[in-house]
């Protein structure tokens, strides 16, 4: 489970004038449903991934992911997690099977569940026919089946999903899609940030809309419609975002 | 530590894989030593084994004995001059690098007891005319000492009153340090230098490169502590800055074992370093090799992207070269001996392996420049660490 509470996080700009990146989120993901963060570029999305990730640190709230909290119990936090986006890039001199080892090694995992795991990443993933291949070798849906593998190799019990599908194409969408649909069917918890509407409406079981560092609404598909009075998720996400745009000016 | 391994082996396992790596670390020593030991070999050679001078002269009207003398002598060739004018001409354009003239009636000069003055032409910023004039020298000095002792003669005086004093030249046997000075000069400032250029190629890669393709993002999100990944990587990077520096040495020594025509005169003592000499090295390399990774890896860790990172890293290598530089020539002046020397970083160290191939080194020297390249290097290694703890390492892009 992930749970957020007032969660902020603020930077100084290279003018040293704040800029709150992320300001009192509040959230809550379960497992075994996929709840989406929906918002426009530089709304605050990776940030707050970032944030549950413990790469960066809170500058003020608070935020536990699978039981852990994010400030006290960094490293804990970050063996129960899987992250992947498609900014992601691989060890271009490594193959495959040598990048899941190496991750694996870094997981701590043993060498027998390494192994064990690792064929059955390969296998799940099609990546045997090219896992003795160079990274820097591979298509761009190869590479994303080994992100893929990679983020899913130490079975976390949460994953991160940074816009996983931007920029692929619609095979390695569908692959991306569908690793999604399965990690939720074995009761993963899983938050997906996205600015693709259907994606969003196909995956999601409870949508975020995250604006300038802030909550906008959140529910279901349906849920946000009836909220919003429009006809569709597009169409209630723009008047979401609008209305506090129009709020902050 | 374990998972710093981790990354260590993996760093590895990528550096072996790039043609870059194997470029720079060894490839690029190895040339560059071949090339200045075969270039320093054939300047040696040249210097100190003129196979003929040329003697350039304008020899005035008259009789002139001396240059017929001159003339008769298998290790000089005359060319005469029509004019002085042409001669002095060719001076000045730096066709040759100097010209003797001769009196006229020179012959008949020294017959009446006179002096004969002969008049060397040369241009004094010419570093060569100093070969030449030292063989008219020697050849007049000669022929005065000749004169002189057949007067003292005639005279019935003893011939030992031609030289009342005589100057012995009595080298001291040379000690079993490697190399002649010239190539001792050298041989430190590569090493100093390759075991900073040694990483240079690969370090950007390493962390902007891994910024700028996000995958230090997916390191940072593994339970591994920045500080293993700092760590892993240090290791890595200073292992490439020591085979790098290694290479020049060992290629150093290898060139001297072949006892190669052209490079013979570069090594009189042959080129074995004795095990107290690797010892001594060692010492002054590993700090020293610790410490540039540990700047090289701080500078990336702070850039935004490669560029930025390769502009910083272009700067601080003039500060590295300065005083790799400055090495060389530090021996022939009194600073040499100033107390401050130990305690300056690079060229403390190029000055120890320097005194270690010379077999002159100072135990209180290799002592203080060791403790001072280790401290340095923990100094530097502490802001790496301390640089991939930061955020800004993953948002200052």
């Amino acid at each position: 489970m992930v749970q957020t509470m007032d969660l902020k996080k603020h930077f100084k700009d290279p003018k040293g004038k704040t800029v709150e990146a992320v300001n009192g989120v509040c959230i809550k993901a379960v497992p075994g449903q996929v709840f989406g963060l929906l918002g426009i570029n530089g709304a605050g999305k990776t940030t707050l991934l970032r944030l549950l990730s413990t790469v960066i640190k809170p500058t003020g709230g608070s935020a536990t992911v699978a039981g852990h909290d994010i400030a006290n119990d960094p490293e804990k936090v970050r063996q129960n997690i899987g992250f992947l986006s498609t900014t992601t890039a691989l060890y271009g001199r490594l193959t495959p099977v040598e990048m899941l080892n190496y991750y694996g090694a870094l997981y701590g995992m043993s060498e027998a569940t390494l192994k064990e795991r690792r064929e059955w990443a390969i296998d799940k993933f099609g990546i045997r026919g090219f896992k003795d291949r160079l990274c820097d070798k591979l298509s761009t849906g190869q590479k994303q089946r080994v992100s893929i593998a990679r983020t899913i190799l130490h079975d976390p019990p949460v994953l991160f999903l940074d816009e996983p599908t931007a920029g692929l194409d619609l095979v390695t969408s569908q692959t991306v899609m569908q690793f999604i649909e399965e990690c939720r069917s074995v009761g993963k918890t899983i938050l997906f940030s996205t600015h693709i509407m259907s994606e969003a409406e196909r995956l999601c079981d409870h949508i975020y809309v995250i604006h300038a560092g802030r909550i906008k609404g959140e529910g279901t598909v349906q849920e946000l419609l009836a909220k919003t009075g429009q006809p569709s998720l597009e169409k209630a996400f723009l008047h979401l975002v609008q209305s506090s745009d129009g709020e902050m000016r | 530590m374990k998972r710093a391994a981790h990354v260590f082996r993996k760093e590895i396992r990528e550096m072996m894989r790039d043609k870059r790596v194997f470029i720079s670390a060894i490839v690029g020593p190895i040339f560059l030593i071949v090339l200045m030991i075969f270039l320093m070999g054939y300047l040696q050679d040249t210097l100190t084994q003129p196979k003929q001078i040329v003697l350039h002269v304008f020899e005035g009207k008259g009789q002139n004995s001396f240059l017929k003398q001159l003339q008769r002598s298998e290790k000089l060739k005359v060319v005469t001059y029509a004019s002085r004018e042409d001669g002095e001409k060719r001076v000045r354009d730096g066709d040759i690098k100097l010209l003797l003239v001769f009196p006229n009636n020179f012959d008949q000069t020294l017959k009446e007891n006179k002096t004969a003055e002969i008049q060397a032409i040369f241009d004094r910023d010419e570093p060569m005319a100093g070969i030449p004039l030292k063989v008219a020298q020697e050849a007049i000095g000669k022929i005065n000492k000749e004169t002189l002792k057949t007067l003292l003669e005639q005279k019935g005086l003893p011939a030992e009153l031609s030289e009342p004093l005589r100057l012995k030249e009595t080298p001291l046997p040379r000690k079993e340090g490697m190399g002649g000075a010239m190539i001792l000069q050298l041989i430190p400032y590569l090493v100093v230098i390759w075991a900073f250029y040694g990483g240079f190629s690969t370090v950007t890669e390493m962390v902007t490169g891994e910024k700028e393709k996000s995958t230090l993002e997916t390191l940072l999100i593994t339970p591994v502590s920045s500080t293993e990944i700092a760590l892993g990587k240090f290791l890595a990077l200073g292992v490439q800055c020591l085979v790098s520096s290694l290479t020049t040495l060992v290629c150093v020594v290898v060139l001297g074992a072949l006892n190669l025509p052209s490079t013979r005169s570069l090594f009189p003592n042959g080129a074995t370093p004795t095990p107290a000499h690797i010892v001594s090295i060692l010492a002054v390399i590993v700090p020293l090799t610790a410490m540039f990774a540990g700047i090289l890896l701080s500078v990336c860790a702070y850039a935004r992207n490669t560029r930025e990172a390769q502009t910083y890293l272009t700067l601080i290598s003039f500060v590295v070269l300065m005083p790799a530089i400055f090495s060389q020539f530090i021996g022939y002046t009194e600073m040499a001996k100033a107390h401050w020397v130990p305690f300056v970083p690079i060229l403390n160290s190029a000055m120890c392996i320097r005194d270690a191939l010379s077999d002159k080194l100072d135990l209180s020297m290799l002592a203080t420049t060791s403790a001072t390249s280790i401290g340095l290097a923990a100094a530097c290694i502490a802001k790496a660490v301390q640089m991939f703890n930061r955020e800004e390492i993953l948002t200052r892009v």
